[in-house]
């Protein structure tokens, strides 16, 4: 599970191409899929339709609805006349810390949240690339599965010289989402997530467990309950919520990762197809988190500044977000420190966030 | 012996860059098709009458002396100057001798042990991508998109910065030819930025992982995205060297605005090239249908390539669907790039397997699958090309020959209303007595200004006002390619204030009737639809798809036009399936519901997924008070083509109506 940069085996894998792959087979699909949900729509219209029918007791008045006089097919290979091409007319919910507070996407077949997160630590970063894909079921309930994948990697991780690089990834924790809308524009969700403990929860390196941060999940089922609250004004945005999550409690090894609650608030302005957001979230912790039944070092009371861009258009939107935590409170504000990492108090990791979010047929 | 081993050898590898060069210039071959090359040539034409760059619209009607960024005009220029020496036929010729170099050029920068991949790849693309290769100066973005290829090839594998010399030069013609110059700084910044990240990050698993590393060592790769970082700056900067200043600066981001997907975007939604090639294939699938495999196969050779895809490579393939993606007009940059790109990265690995496989029969299927690949994709070229009529005139029923003919024998002068993609044309025959109203140069015009044009040809009823204020001398529509303007002509048929001065069946003139002494032609005539039969069947020599095309286009501005009998008499004896269905339209609107029927339910017998047989038997149903029937046949009809606007339109008024009642 861990692999230091010298002994990776980066020769026999290259997911830039897979992913680019997987991106354009996903394109490719695309028409079949648009298809395949059109037929489903018109099947549905008809059936509603020849239901009604059915129940007429008269025969129905008779119908002139015009005729096309489009008739010609073409055949695959054109000539230059047979085209009508060349100029002229023709015929979230966030993932990750980073949260969408513009338009986004909806209304079609399903929802689709791709999104790629830079943590930097002083010592280290972590790559998380999450994608949550979700359904509208009825107009107040959606059903949805979020997926992260997870790089995590450490300079220096045992202080040696030589250094010893290290680092960890994989699926993390998949999370199942269920969402409640309610208001008379269903301006409040209230969403739960449970997670399944697929992330590693004890990864090693020659044999010694890495320590709890660094691990892919806690190894047992978390929980998290979101209630966002949205103003949808004429020039922007406002949305405040807050967070309760369960993010595991203690595992058979020691570890412990303690309850968090947040309180936020989000404010999006429309500029055309942009709109800038600039958020506050506190966070709180009910104990410092534990590694193998040691305390670690970490803050109880997070602030942070969040500020990002989303563009959208009817087919798509993008989000380019930062967030930028700061520890107001620890149980203990100084500590031996390595060089480069994190304090309890003061700024903490910073995220870099681009997602793309569709919402396809 | 040594002679015959060495002719030979070099027999075996000339084939593929002959078939490569010919194949190439056999699909390009096709008559214009396209308007846009029209207003080309006659701003190519008015420069040399000038002596002066035009920096304002003199041309059309409703652009009429606003600032004009024409960054064509190095292009306009030698359009104009290649016609001048001979004619369409050379601008056509001289076109697939481009496209011709511009394949070589590819060719010349993939590695050699991925050639017998790419040839087969790039000419099948050309074949499928023919209606994008038009006489335009994407042609010319084509070849320099391939001479940058080329050479930042080169310099990767022999690292000689001289070789990035010409770039910022051959980016000078490149902005004074199309708006797309834009992607010659990307392509140079895409291996800059590839160098960059190999420089910064090469040495992280995370950065191995994810992409081939280039050779040498860090400080090779800082030093190469130094050099290249010039170069792109560089050719930055060579994109300011044009006569237009800031406004041809901005000219790709506006492009690349008009181009985004959006219902609120007319420009995107309307304009047929600019419409995104999975939203095209529903109305016309014929144009465009290979796109979803192309996009298949190109993901299944990054897959196989995946241990040699560079950064930059994924950044310009990137760049590339995503263009297309946008806009159909931009697949002809992916169909051309990606084939390269993809046969450099899997050049290893081929080679591998060709070791691999020698003598064997694997081996000897790969050798034969290549040239009969090459072998059949010729063919189909040539006989793409061989369907074609000359090249000396236009595509037939594209641009209005005829009723440009009768304008410039009128006196005076005056505006003409005509559709866009035929205002380059009408410029090029009538300028300057007669100006278009529009022209395709869409940049020249604001979207509220487009949709109102186009609410004329969807809503005729407002173009009476709009006619009298501007006092048009001629109206110019075309009945077919698109049929969008059919409702308009029947407006102006019915007007009293125009006269249907000419018609073949697929361009219309209609002259002001005030001044204009001639009654006008009359459709409901049986000798004029006589003549005009034998006029189609002299144009065209006996070629008997054209004929039938001719005839289709005629008999339907006969229905359109209320001339029932006439549209009978031009389809009387007409067997190809598309004049039997319109057949069957006829007896439809005359209120023959049974003959209709008839003709729908043979075309059935024939071929049990006729779409337009199931939605006239479905409208028959419906006129009849059938309407559960009329929803079966829908049902049939919505399987086969879910998006069939026809259908999908019947399933709309069925349902208004049963809410109604």
């Amino acid at each position: 599970m861990t692999s230091p940069p010298n002994q990776s085996s980066g020769e026999s894998a290259r997911y830039g191409a897979f992913v680019a792959a997987t991106l354009l087979a996903a394109a490719a699909l695309y028409p079949a899929a648009a298809e395949y949900r059109a037929a489903e729509q018109n099947r549905e219209r008809l059936q509603t339709l020849d239901d009604a029918l059915a129940r007429q007791k008269q025969r129905p008045a008779p119908l002139d609805p015009g005729t096309a006089l489009r008739v010609t097919r073409l055949g695959p290979l054109l000539s230059s006349w047979e085209t009508v091409g060349g100029c002229g007319a023709g015929s979230t919910g966030g993932t990750g810390v980073v949260k969408w507070i513009g338009r986004n996407t909806t209304g079609g077949l399903f929802q689709s949240i791709s999104q790629f997160n830079y943590i930097h630590f002083g010592n280290g970063y972590n790559l998380v690339a999450t994608e949550q894909v979700s359904r509208d079921i009825t107009e107040h309930w959606n059903v949805g599965v979020f997926v992260p994948y997870v790089y995590k990697w450490y300079d220096n991780y045992y202080n040696l010289s030589p250094p010893i690089d290290l680092s960890n990834s994989g699926i993390g924790d998949i999370n199942v989402l269920g969402t409640f809308r309610f208001g008379s524009i269903n301006e409040n969700s209230l969403t739960a997530a449970i997670g399944i403990p697929t992330g590693t929860s004890h990864a090693t390196y020659k044999g010694d467990p890495l320590t709890q941060e660094k691990q892919l999940g806690i190894g047992t089922v978390t929980g998290s309950l979101m209630l966002d609250h949205t103003m949808d004004e004429t020039w922007g945005l406002i949305v405040l919520g807050g967070l309760a999550a369960w993010r595991g409690g203690e595992n058979k090894y020691g570890n412990f990762r303690a309850p968090t609650a947040s309180l936020y608030g989000y404010g999006g302005y429309f500029v055309g197809p942009f709109v800038p957001a600039l958020g506050v979230s506190f966070s709180g912790f009910t104990k410092p988190d534990r590694d193998r039944g040691d305390e670690q070092d970490v803050p109880l009371l997070v602030m942070a500044g969040n500020a990002s861009v989303e563009w959208s258009n009817d087919l798509v939107a993008v989000l380019l977000g930062v967030s930028l935590p700061y520890g107001l409170l620890g149980k203990k504000d100084t500590i031996e420190q390595r060089p480069g990492s994190q304090t309890v108090t003061g700024f903490q990791p910073w995220t870099l966030a681009v997602g793309v979010s569709v919402s396809p047929f | 012996m040594t002679t015959w081993r060495t002719a030979m050898t070099w027999s075996g590898r000339a084939w593929l860059p002959v078939a490569l060069v010919v194949g190439a210039f056999v699909a390009s071959l096709a008559p214009i098709a396209d308007g846009d090359v029209f207003w080309h040539l006659a701003a190519g034409r008015e420069m040399v009458t000038r002596h002066a760059l035009l920096h304002t619209d003199p041309f059309s009607v409703s652009a009429a002396g606003r600032p004009w960024p024409d960054v064509h005009w190095l292009f306009q220029l030698a359009a104009y100057g290649v016609y001048a020496a001979s004619g369409l036929t050379g601008l056509v010729l001289v076109k697939s001798l481009l496209v011709a170099t511009g394949a070589f050029t590819l060719y010349a920068a993939v590695d050699r042990r991925g050639r017998a991949l790419f040839v087969p790849a790039l000419l099948v693309a050309l074949v499928l991508g023919r209606h994008l290769l038009l006489v335009r100066p994407v042609i010319v973005t084509l070849v320099l998109l391939a001479l940058f290829f080329l050479q930042l090839e080169r310099y990767g594998r022999e690292r000689r910065a001289t070789l990035l010399v010409p770039l910022p030069l051959l980016s000078i013609v490149w902005t004074n030819v199309q708006g797309l110059f834009a992607l010659g700084p990307a392509l140079i910044g895409a291996y800059a930025v590839g160098a960059l990240a190999t420089a910064a990050f090469g040495d992280r698993a995370a950065f191995r992982v994810a992409f081939a590393r280039e050779g040498g060592s860090r400080e090779k790769a800082l030093r190469r995205a130094k050099e290249l970082g010039v170069a792109t700056a560089l050719s930055l900067v060579a994109s300011f060297v044009t006569p237009f200043g800031g406004a041809a600066l901005a000219l790709p981001m506006r492009l690349l605005a008009r181009i985004t997907p959006g219902h609120a975007n007319v420009f995107s939604a309307s304009v047929a090239e600019n419409v995104p090639p999975f939203v095209l294939e529903r109305s016309s699938p014929a144009e465009i249908w290979h796109f979803k495999w192309f996009l298949a196969l190109l993901a299944v050779g990054l897959l196989l390539a995946a241990r040699r895809l560079r950064l930059a490579h994924l950044f310009m393939l990137g760049g590339l669907v995503v263009l297309s993606l946008m806009g159909n007009r931009n697949v002809a940059l992916l169909y051309w790039l990606a084939p390269a790109i993809v046969a450099t990265a899997l050049a290893p690995g081929l080679a591998a397997f060709r070791r691999s496989v020698r003598g064997t029969r694997k081996g000897l299927a790969a050798r034969v699958l290549v040239p009969a690949t090459v072998l059949v994709t010729l063919a189909v070229a040539g006989v793409a090309a061989a369907r074609e009529p000359g090249l000396a005139a236009p595509a037939p029923f594209r641009f209005p020959e005829a009723s440009a003919d009768r304008i410039a024998a009128l006196r005076g002068g005056g505006e003409v209303f005509s559709a866009d993609h035929q205002g380059g044309y009408l410029i090029w025959r009538l300028y300057p007595r007669f100006r278009p109203y529009i022209d395709t140069r869409l940049i020249l015009r604001t979207a509220a200004e487009y949709e109102e044009y186009l609410r004329f040809a969807d809503e005729p009823s407002r173009f009476d006002d709009f006619q009298r204020r501007h006092a048009f001398a001629a109206v110019v529509l075309p009945v077919a390619y698109p049929d969008r303007y059919l409702g308009l002509i029947r407006h102006l048929y019915a007007s009293r204030d125009f006269e249907l001065a000419y018609t073949d069946g697929s361009e219309v003139l209609f002259l002001r009737r005030e001044g204009w002494g001639d009654d006008g032609m009359n459709l409901g005539d049986p000798a004029t639809t006589r003549r005009l039969m034998t006029e189609a069947d002299a144009r065209f020599h006996g070629d008997a798809r054209l004929i039938g095309a001719a005839r289709v286009n005629l008999a339907t501005l006969d229905v359109v036009l209320g001339e029932m009998d006439e549209a009978s008499r031009v389809l009387a004896g007409m067997t190809a399936p598309d004049a039997v269905a319109l057949s069957a339209r006829v007896r439809l609107a005359k209120g023959d519901l049974d003959g209709a029927e008839k003709l729908g339910t043979r075309a059935l017998d024939d071929d049990a997924r006729d779409v337009r047989a199931l939605n006239l038997l479905a409208t028959v149903s419906a006129r009849r008070g059938e309407l559960r029937r009329a929803g079966g046949f829908l049902r049939k009809s919505l399987a086969v083509d879910p998006f069939d606007v026809e259908a999908s339109n019947l399933l709309a008024a069925m349902e208004e109506h049963q809410h109604e009642h």
